[in-house]
Parts: C-alpha cells; structure tokens; sequence
C-alpha cells in the first residue's frame, strides 16, 4: 500500500477507555473501510476502520490505548499539527439496503459510525431502517451513543446499548438475543458483526443455533 | 541460574546471534558457528560446541539454554501420519501433523495458538487467538520429532494464520533454509490472504505460496472467511499478478461444502479467476467439526468438479484426506484439550 502523509486535526480522550484521532483527509472512501496508519519512521502499520461518515476532508479513528502497544501509546501523544502516515482506503465490510442488524463491540461500533450519513439520508427507507446492538464494558465507552439515540428518536434507526460492568450493567448482547423469539432473527436479512474474535464466534454459534442462515451473517475482526 | 530463567536461543536468527555474540564482546562469526551447531549439526548443549571458546561456552551456558518445545501426546493414525501434541502454556496447545508419503515425507506446522481470523469451517478458529509462536517454538515442531531427518517438506498449513504473525514466520523459514538446509522450494506457507504479510512473504522469501480462496464469490466467501471484508481476493490476486511463479508453485485452496460453493457458476467463475495465473487449484474434502452449518461434498461430485477444471485447462488436484482417525485436521485436536475460556468480566459484549 502506498502510504501518505496526513496532518493531525486533533486528538483526544473518547470516553473513559477510548481515543479519537482527527486526520486531514481528501481521498473518497466507503462507510465500512479501514486505513492503515504508521509514525514515520515506524515499520509495522496498524489498520483501523474509519469511524466518521464521508465529505468532511477528515477521517476519524477510534482506538483504544494498549499500554504495551507499539502504536497506540506513541498515537495518544500526538498534537494537531503532528504528521502521521496513512494507507487506503481498503476494504468491504460495506452497507447493504434491506432490513439489517448490527452488533458491534468496543471500537466494533467504528464502521457503523462512519453510516450514520446513510441513516440520515433515509437510504434504507421507512420500513427497513437499522437496528444496532452497542455494548461495550461501560456506559461512558458507548461510543457515539448520543448520535445513534438521536437517530433512534427520529426513527431512523433502532438503538440498543448494553453495558457490561459498572452501576448501568444490564443483560448481555449474548442473553439479550437468546431471549428472543425466531421472528425477531427471520426479520433480518443481513446481519453485520464487528468485535473481537471472541464475540464474533459466541455471536456466530448463537445465531447459527438460532436458524439464522450463515448466509445472512457478516462479521469483520479486529486486526 | 535456573534453567527456566535462562534466555532461548533456539529460533533465534543468524543475525540475532551475531549480534548476541557482539554484545558480549565476541567476534561477530562466532555467532555463525552458534548458528551452525544449533542447526545444521542439531548439537543442543552449549558445552559441546568445541569451536567456541571456553570462556564463552561458559558464559552462554550461565544465560541461556537451548530449548525445543516439548511433545505432550502423540496419536499415529492407521494411515501413518502421525499428530503431535505440544502445550505452549498451561492452557494452550499447538499441533503439527507428520504425513508420510512414498516420494515425501510432510511436515505440517502451526503458527499460532488458535487463531483470530474466525473462518466458518475451521476448528482452529473456535478457539480464537491464544497466543502467538515464536520462530524456535515453529521450528521446534521439525526438530523435536522422531522423523525429523527423514522430513522432505514443510508446509505451514496448522493452526493459525501464518502472515498474522508474519515476523516469526518469516525467521522460521530462515531457520529452515539456512539453518536445516531445507530448500525454499519445498516449503508452503498457506494463507488466507492477509495483505501487508503476503507481501513481505512474496518479497523477502522464495518459498510456495498457497491461498485459501474457497469462494470465488466476494460476498459468497465474506460469509465463509471473515478476512474478505478486510482484505478482498481481488485485493490478493492484485498482489499475486505481479509476481513470477515460474519458480515457486502458486497454489489455491479450496475445501467443496455441499451445496454452497460448489456449483457449475462456482467452477466457472474459479475458471475465470484462475486461468490468468501460473497455479494449480487443490480441492479438498471437508472434514466435518461440530456444530456448522456446513457439510462435505461427495466424493464423486469433487471428481466432476475437478474434471470440470480440468477440462478448462485448470491443474486441478484433489487432495487425500490422512489421518481421518486421529482428527489430523488442523485444530481438532488442540480444541478438545484447550481449556481456557475468555473470563466474563473481561469481556465487552
């Protein structure tokens, strides 16, 4: 991949565990892609899904800081103005029309982020809106949960947060699902899934389990 | 010193060990005859190796050790390939399959504990990502076994995806090439496609190249191999069209699943796909793991499908499934023996 350099817009903390790096951007990409960023000077890029919608000249990445990383720390300390490398746009894990559920997982929620233009838009029609399941460990690390309950409100979309740990804990996306009846998985034409692997598989299994069709199901991990 | 808390040198790379050498104030060719010894010779104790000075022998002997991974089970199947079991930490297991042959013997080996990529089909995945192997705890699976002298091929086919830890892949095949004598063109790495390491492997190595496609279909194979939504096949042959496979094999790998890909459309369109390329297509039989979705198709339609290839001009092979008996498929046997679950409170779903 050819790799270019972009100036940081900005940087800051996204909720109590997350971060969001703001960087200049031209190049038109597919709600659902990735880039590839590496320092200069640093081998080894690391991928992550845009997490904004496009034609805003910026893109948005969402990560959460590994202590023991060899990116993400070094990424938490750059200023706007710093320069960073980045590769893409890549990748398929793309919005379909129909009648979709989405699940995502901690920084799973970034490719789901970057539809929010194709929510607003009304591109999947009154009948077939979104529904997505959010959950991470704690309530604070929802990310844009504010814009997803606003678009919930609208009816653009329907919107499940679920919380792990901490006071608000409740039922996991796990339990959540289990205790639905068939209708509600039938209802689903395509269903898309970004988490970890672990998620990832226990989702699968428990679909499966469920009669939904492994055709119907989409997932993207973590890289 | 502890035995435990010593360093390995065993993987390490000649480079590795001359710089080891140099920083403890050595000539820089003392680590090629570390190198030499270790490998080529197969000699394990620092002690012996005559060429090194005493002082040095000593010293090394206090800091390291040199230390194959050890076997914990080994099933022989009726068919005579041979699994072997190895636990990397007190939950995890690796598995390596020895595969005897007439005109070869194969050595299949695995890159990682488990594996994060979360193909529909495999049983590795069921595990997810447990740990990462080193480049000694890869080779080690060819030099800890009894058959180890008599093996002709490695092919980097069991658990784990190979280029999602490229790095010690890549020191691995170094140690196989430089260290065991084994030629380049001997060894298959399969993947599943991951780009950034696909290349470098391509660059920096002469080894064969097989990639796991069992979809022609980009959504059809998004399904089956999670990988295509982050790196598309037609990302991967992208890649592969620029490079010359007159001198290392390119090959595809394709398990048939009844009824889901392997279809007249699904011969056709790998036709299309394949054609352009210097390759062959492997079809495989799948092994049926528990609770999927999918099931083998019958021999004699993977016959038809082959010949349909065939007739296209496509090499086509149909590989013999071994070692039924035993579960030598990648990660039957692994999963069955892993213990370690994820703790509910760490998890964010």
């Amino acid at each position: 991949m050819i790799f270019v350099r972009s100036q940081v817009l900005s940087s800051d903390r996204w909720g109590l565990a997350g971060w969001r790096l703001v960087l200049d951007w031209s190049l038109p990409y597919v709600p659902g892609q990735w880039v590839q960023l590496r320092l200069p000077g640093l081998d080894d890029p690391r991928m992550y899904s845009i997490a904004n919608p496009p034609g805003q000249r910026a893109i948005t990445i969402l990560y959460t800081l590994l202590a023991e990383g060899r990116l993400t720390p070094r990424l938490s300390l750059l200023k706007p103005g710093d320069i960073i490398e980045v590769a893409g746009p890549g990748g398929a894990f793309e919005a379909e029309k129909g009648s979709n559920l989405w699940i995502a997982g901690g920084t799973g929620i970034a490719p789901f982020l970057s539809m929010q233009k194709l929510i607003e838009s009304k591109w999947y029609g009154p009948n077939s809106r979104p529904t997505l399941l959010q959950s991470n460990k704690l309530e604070d690390d929802l990310y844009g949960s504010e814009i997803f309950s606003d678009l919930n409100e609208r009816n653009l979309l329907k919107y499940y947060p679920f919380v792990t740990q901490g006071t608000n804990s409740g039922p996991r996306i796990t339990e959540w699902l289990d205790a639905q009846d068939r209708s509600f998985f039938k209802a689903f034409e395509r269903i898309m899934i970004c988490g970890s692997t672990s998620m990832i598989l226990d989702l699968r299994d428990l679909l499966l389990g469920r009669g939904v069709d492994f055709h119907r199901i989409v997932s993207e991990v973590y890289f | 010193m502890n035995d435990r808390k010593k360093g390995n040198l065993y993987g390490l790379t000649l480079t590795e060990l001359r710089n080891l050498v140099k920083n403890l104030g050595e000539p820089e060719y003392r680590g090629n005859q570390l190198f030499e010894w270790m490998y080529t010779h197969r000699i394990h104790n620092l002690q012996a190796m005559t060429n090194l000075g005493q002082s040095l022998r000593d010293h090394l002997s206090n800091e390291y050790r040199i230390q194959v991974i050890d076997i914990s089970k080994v099933d022989e199947s009726t068919d005579g390939t041979k699994k072997y079991l190895y636990p990397i930490s007190t939950a995890t297991y690796v598995e390596s399959a020895y595969i005897p042959e007439t005109d070869r013997k194969t050595l299949c080996v695995s890159t990682q504990g488990g594996c994060k990529m979360a193909c529909l089909f495999c049983m590795t995945a069921r595990q997810g990502l447990q740990t990462q192997l080193s480049a000694g705890e890869i080779l080690g699976q060819y030099a800890g076994i009894p058959e180890s002298l008599d093996i002709t091929h490695i092919v980097y086919m069991g658990m784990g995806e190979p280029l999602d830890n490229t790095e010690e892949v890549l020191k691995s095949i170094e140690g196989f090439t430089e260290g065991y004598g084994l030629s380049s063109k001997r060894i298959t790495v399969s993947t599943i496609g991951i780009l950034p390491g696909l290349s470098r492997l391509l660059e920096e190595t002469e080894v064969n190249v097989a990639i796991s496609l069992h979809s022609p279909f980009a959504e059809e194979r998004k399904r089956l191999m999670p990988v295509q939504s982050v790196y598309p096949f037609e990302s991967v042959l992208e890649l592969l069209k620029k490079y010359d496979f007159s001198r290392r094999k390119l090959s595809f790998e394709y398990i048939l699943f009844d009824g889901i890909n392997d279809t007249a459309d699904h011969a056709q369109e790998l036709v299309r796909l394949l054609n352009p390329l210097r390759c062959r297509i492997n079809l495989l039989h799948f092994h049926p793991i528990p609770n999927s979705p999918l099931s083998g198709t019958p021999r004699k339609r993977i016959e038809e499908f082959q010949a349909y290839l065939k007739s296209k001009g496509l090499i086509a092979t149909v590989r013999k499934s071994r070692g039924e008996d035993i579960q030598a498929a990648c990660g039957l046997l692994s999963t069955k023996e892993l213990v370690r679950r994820p703790l509910a409170e760490t998890l964010d779903y």
